[in-house]
């Protein structure tokens, strides 16, 4: 079977909202990054970038480097050799607080401590703003419910944390992760363990933080999910960036087969391709 | 909602003022109540009018101004007994719980583990082989004299932890299983060590016993005097870390996300919650339960942000401890309960119920 590629149709958000978003400045950007844990190297020279109101979606296969990208980009791991940029400022030259007042980060498999309130762990969020010795201030507080707000939680605000449902935390966590009023927002493997429902709600509530003039990364193994939700995509296999682009140029037959190393078939629709396995 | 109230934007906050200044007001209850029962029963009135006048007092002689109007002599003998003999003691309890409820809290929130105490990193093994050492070489020290013990119980249990940290240490990360597998080797080496000594030293096995299972008979001002300090100083840190403690229940790496140094909350933690529990142990002997019990009592209680846990913790410790010293002192009177023998038996139960009901959920 070969790619279903209709070019009459008209292509969904993916090229308009990347030309536009083209002409935003990026607020992420790594170039030639190497990266590994002690002698195992993961990340052989990968470049990207992320502009202000666009979804970069990050797919490829278990072990090609998606967490270790995460990692790398919240300074968790140190690079080996090449640059990153935040908001502008180079990584290195950024410390912890100052790194969490221009990137948030929704972790995968996000744990909520029993007994806290969703409020109470919605504010941890203003963290990075808050001085020692002094409570948030109102702007902070404005901050939290802006965030309560945006992702559907503030009928929650005083439920403890252990009496929400799967959706419910992890819109929880989405909220916690937009009240740092963050320039980049990586959101590592958000849906999974999610029902439709919920998948479609925390992307809206991804694009929306992306309309809002955030740059997002999106870290998915979902690629349809991916298809829908991105203005372009990066393929990472084994460390390196082997495809890059709008979701059409990325979700390509021959590409996926090669990184993925099965067989697929890719359907195109009016709103993006579909890849599903061969079994 | 009883335990919030809603902040200028509507977001939920949990209330310190009112529960910190009822339990404050609580453990003055109590204070006044330990300090009026013994062999002589003096009430709350005269427990209160000895202390003021005993304030008095010393105000009035570090300003070296004459003493107030003298009193008739069976004032006198209440005053000798609330102020000299009893308020010490009671004071002393209190410190030393609040300084182990500190201790608790904070290693409870930085392993984020409810079953941890302050002596999970060897505290309590090291200041007591330190202390058998020194009572079977005589109990002093050249000029440290009646402190010999307390000092060497107290650098026992500083030495300790700092080995023990340096042990579990990668570079400048202080990962947290290392950390708890080095205090329990460590914990598990010194305890052999006073075994030994205990047995090697029969003479002296008894005195030594009944320091390691804790006392305050020995309290006074001047010991008052030399843990207040301390106790103020690792309260002040733990105080400090208490929101990043919070941030930290989320995880290491979500904490890190969040813009909080990690390895240096988790050293300066284990450093302020040693500090206590050190002081603690130096005066009052290894008191168990206290570090583990009222910090979870407390989060059951008033729930787990630390800007709360921490201050309340350390009212209620000291409560607890004022409250299991007066038993241990009046149950057998004229004799004595170990005070640590008291804790145990409270806690332990209260202990085993706790790990039933994590294991159920």
């Amino acid at each position: 079977m070969t790619d279903v590629v209709a070019p009459s149709v008209a292509a969904g958000r993916g090229a308009t909202d990347a030309l536009m978003a083209s002409a935003a400045p990026d607020v992420l950007r790594l170039e030639g990054v190497h990266a590994g844990y002690g002698a195992r190297p993961v990340l052989h020279g990968v470049d990207l970038e992320v502009r202000a109101g666009e979804v970069l979606g990050i797919i490829g296969p278990n072990g090609a480097g998606k967490s270790t990208l995460v990692h790398v980009i919240s300074k968790v791991l140190a690079v080996q050799s090449g640059s990153v940029w935040v908001d502008g400022a180079p990584l290195a030259s950024l410390g912890r607080r100052a790194l969490a007042r221009r990137l948030a980060v929704m972790p995968q498999a996000a744990t909520l401590p029993d007994g806290f309130l969703v409020g109470e762990v919605v504010r941890m969020g203003r963290t990075p703003f808050v001085r020692a010795w002094r409570g948030p201030s109102a702007e902070d507080e404005a901050e939290v419910e802006r965030a309560m707000r945006q992702t559907g939680v503030w009928g929650l605000a005083e439920r403890p944390v252990e009496h929400l449902s799967g959706g419910e935390r992890q819109r929880v966590v989405l909220a916690r992760a937009l009240a740092q009023r963050p320039r980049v927002l990586v959101l590592d493997e958000p849906t999974s363990h999610l029902d439709l429902r919920y998948q479609a709600e925390l992307l809206r509530a991804a694009r929306q933080a992306a309309a809002d003039g955030v740059g997002v990364l999106l870290v998915i193994h979902d690629l349809n999910l991916a298809a829908r939700a991105c203005d372009r995509m990066l393929l990472l296999t084994d460390g390196r960036v082997v495809a890059a682009g709008t979701v059409r140029q990325v979700l390509v037959r021959s590409r996926l087969e090669r990184a993925y190393r099965t067989e697929v078939d890719v359907f195109d629709s009016p709103r993006g391709p579909t890849v599903v396995p061969r079994v | 909602m009883s335990v919030a109230r809603v902040s200028s934007a509507g977001v939920a906050v949990r209330r310190l003022t009112r529960p910190l200044a009822l339990s404050t007001l609580a453990l003055g209850l109590v204070v006044v109540l330990a300090a009026g029962i013994g062999s002589v029963r003096i009430g709350p009135a005269d427990v209160t009018a000895a202390t003021v006048r005993g304030i008095e007092g010393s105000v009035r002689a570090a300003f070296g101004l004459a003493p107030s109007v003298p009193v008739d002599a069976g004032q006198r003998v209440i005053d000798t007994i609330v102020w000299q003999i009893r308020l010490p003691r009671v004071v002393l309890a209190a410190l030393v719980g609040a300084a182990l409820a500190l201790a608790g809290a904070g290693f409870q929130g930085v392993f984020r583990n409810p079953l941890a105490d302050p002596y999970l990193l060897g505290a309590a093994s090291g200041a007591g082989f330190a202390a058998a050492l020194v009572m079977v070489a005589g109990g002093t020290l050249g000029v440290l004299g009646a402190f010999s013990v307390s000092a060497a119980a107290f650098v026992g249990a500083t030495l300790t932890v700092l080995a023990v940290v340096a042990l579990a240490r990668r570079g400048w990360t202080l990962p947290v299983v290392p950390l708890v597998l080095a205090g329990v080797v460590i914990g598990s080496c010194l305890a052999a060590g006073t075994s030994f000594v205990l047995l090697a030293a029969r003479e002296q096995a008894a005195g030594i016993l009944t320091w390691l299972l804790g006392s305050l008979a020995f309290a006074s001002w001047d010991r008052v005097g030399s843990l207040l300090p301390l106790v103020l100083v690792a309260a002040a840190g733990m105080l400090a870390a208490a929101r990043a403690l919070d941030v930290l229940q989320l995880g290491e790496l979500a904490a890190a996300h969040l813009g909080v140094s990690v390895e240096a909350l988790k050293l300066g933690v284990v450093l302020a919650g040693t500090l206590a529990t050190a002081a603690a142990v130096s005066v009052a002997g290894v008191i168990g339960f206290v570090g583990l019990v009222v910090p979870h009592a407390v989060r059951l209680a008033f729930g787990p942000d630390h800007r709360r846990l921490v201050p309340l913790a350390a009212v209620w410790g000291a409560g607890f401890m004022v409250l299991a010293d007066l038993v241990a002192r009046t149950v057998i009177a004229p004799a004595e309960l170990p005070v640590g023998v008291v804790t145990a038996l409270v806690g332990a139960p209260f202990f085993l119920v706790l790990l039933r009901r994590r294991s159920a959920a």
